[in-house]
């Protein structure tokens, strides 16, 4: 009797070492999948998307700044989408088109499912500006539509009424957006072809695996340890494991203002000097 | 003993099981990376094409005030024809180099009369031309980031064990020579 209990001590530490050795493995597949989008040129410091006018540069006044965002959110309202405005002392010898995507992949305004977004740059020591637009308003602004605000902006920036030169861009941008008339500009006009990108849902598949795993381990030791006593401490493993699965739900939300919904760009958008 | 004999199957079993779900999951891991340079690739190829297709607009306004440089505007149309010819990665990034080129005489010459400077449309093409170009700066570092990904993949540990056997090549990376605007950041490549 006691030389089949000691058996059954046995199997048991080869079956928990069979399923550690399992676990190992999918640990080893599991790990890498966490990735960054794009290469990190991580010496550029990209400013918190903490507002929906970011004034690095100080160029408005506080009812400035409020009349922009009171026209960012009547634009937000109209157009279902979202516009954010950055304005930088310096590019600190960064291209600004290359800073202008950086910031669109961190800051991502507009929703997730339309890419509906769009950032304005302006950069006051280079005199440079630029308007980001996502993906999915580049069917409606094309980057001749966008160097046409572009333009616009100019004479405003050029007389230092940067906050006229924002509005009008606001404006513009509203305008093309919600416009009735869908965009007819001359053989310029290309619509956008890009494709959505699939769904990451391969990283779901190794968690199933193991739950389903665990579940047959701890099956099989209830059934073979039946009134053999004492707990285990499968308990405690699984308890581990859900722990790991709910990693994936994170993202606490932080203050009033939610931030970027996940909007997508891909260097749509025109850039220019005033 | 009869139980011991259960019991050691199960456990096979069991083993068997994890380690034949632990391949599936790694091809497939292979597989969704290698599709998203597909995926990229595709993008590039797509910006590609609309830069191929803004060129003729492009020349034909030039043409407008400039018409006997033309020259120049066969170099562009030589230039443009190899890009769209072009089907590897590397054909492609040669052809494109040569199309940037010429394409940077043509907008010099164009900085000899006023009038075409000043022309709406001639304006408004270059922003399309400056945008398609950035797409295809940013593509191509998706790109690039998505071939990395894949190449290490199939060479580090649970890839390199059966990568080949599976029929997973590397991918190759979108270089142009250099000579690119600035826009462009350096690959990062290391290994």
């Amino acid at each position: 009797m006691t030389q089949k209990k000691q058996q059954h001590r046995v199997n048991l530490s080869l079956l928990l070492f069979i399923g550690l050795l399992a676990l190992a493995l999918f640990g080893l597949d599991y790990c890498p999948k966490k990735r960054s989008e794009g290469n990190d040129n991580s010496n550029i410091a990209l400013p918190e998307f903490s507002a929906p006018v970011v004034d690095l540069a100080k160029l408005f006044q506080d009812h400035e700044k409020k009349q922009i965002e009171l026209e960012l959110e009547r634009l937000e309202k109209v157009t279902a989408g979202q516009m954010a405005l950055l304005t930088l002392p310096s590019l600190q010898g960064w291209p600004i088109e290359e800073y202008g995507l950086k910031l669109a992949e961190k800051w991502r305004p507009g929703s997730k499912e339309q890419d509906n977004g769009a950032i304005l740059i302006i950069c006051i020591k280079e005199r440079e500006l630029r308007l980001e637009i996502g993906y999915g308003w580049e069917g409606y602004i094309n980057d001749a539509r966008a160097g046409d605000i572009i333009r616009g902006m100019r004479e405003y920036l050029q007389s230092e009424r940067y906050t006229e030169a924002c509005i009008y861009a606001i404006h513009q941008v509203q305008a093309f957006v919600s416009g009735q008339t869908p965009p007819s500009l001359p053989e310029t006009e290309q619509s956008v072809q890009y494709q959505k990108e699939p769904e990451r849902k391969e990283s779901d598949l190794p968690i199933v695996f193991i739950f389903f795993g665990i579940l047959t381990v701890i099956l099989l030791l209830a059934l073979l340890d039946k009134g053999g006593g004492a707990g285990f401490g499968s308990g405690g493993g699984g308890g581990r494991f859900s722990g790991g699965g709910m990693r994936s739900f994170g993202g606490g939300s932080s203050g009033r203002f939610g931030g970027g919904g996940g909007g997508r760009f891909g260097g749509g958008g025109a850039s220019g000097k005033w | 003993m009869k139980k011991f004999i259960t019991f050691t199957l199960l456990a096979i079993l069991i083993f068997v099981f994890f380690f034949a779900s632990w391949i599936i999951s790694s091809r497939n891991s292979l597989i969704s990376r290698d599709e998203s340079v597909n995926l990229q690739w595709s993008e590039i190829d797509t910006q590609l094409q609309r830069r191929a297709d803004l060129i003729p607009n492009l020349v034909n306004t030039v043409k407008g005030y400039a018409a006997h440089e033309s020259e120049i505007f066969s170099a562009v149309a030589d230039a443009r024809s190899r890009l769209i010819g072009a089907s590897t990665p590397a054909e492609k990034a040669q052809a494109e180099s040569e199309v940037n080129s010429s394409l940077a005489r043509l907008l010099v010459i164009a900085e000899n009369y006023p009038q075409l400077k000043a022309d709406s449309s001639f304006i408004r093409l270059q922003d399309e031309l400056a945008g398609t170009e950035n797409r295809i700066a940013v593509a191509r570092g998706r790109y690039n980031t998505a071939v990395k990904e894949f190449n290490t993949a199939i060479r580090i540990f649970p890839g390199s064990l059966f990568a080949a056997g599976l029929g997973f090549k590397p991918a190759e990376y979108y270089e142009p020579p250099a000579g690119r605007a600035a826009v462009e950041q350096a690959p990062t490549v290391s290994f």
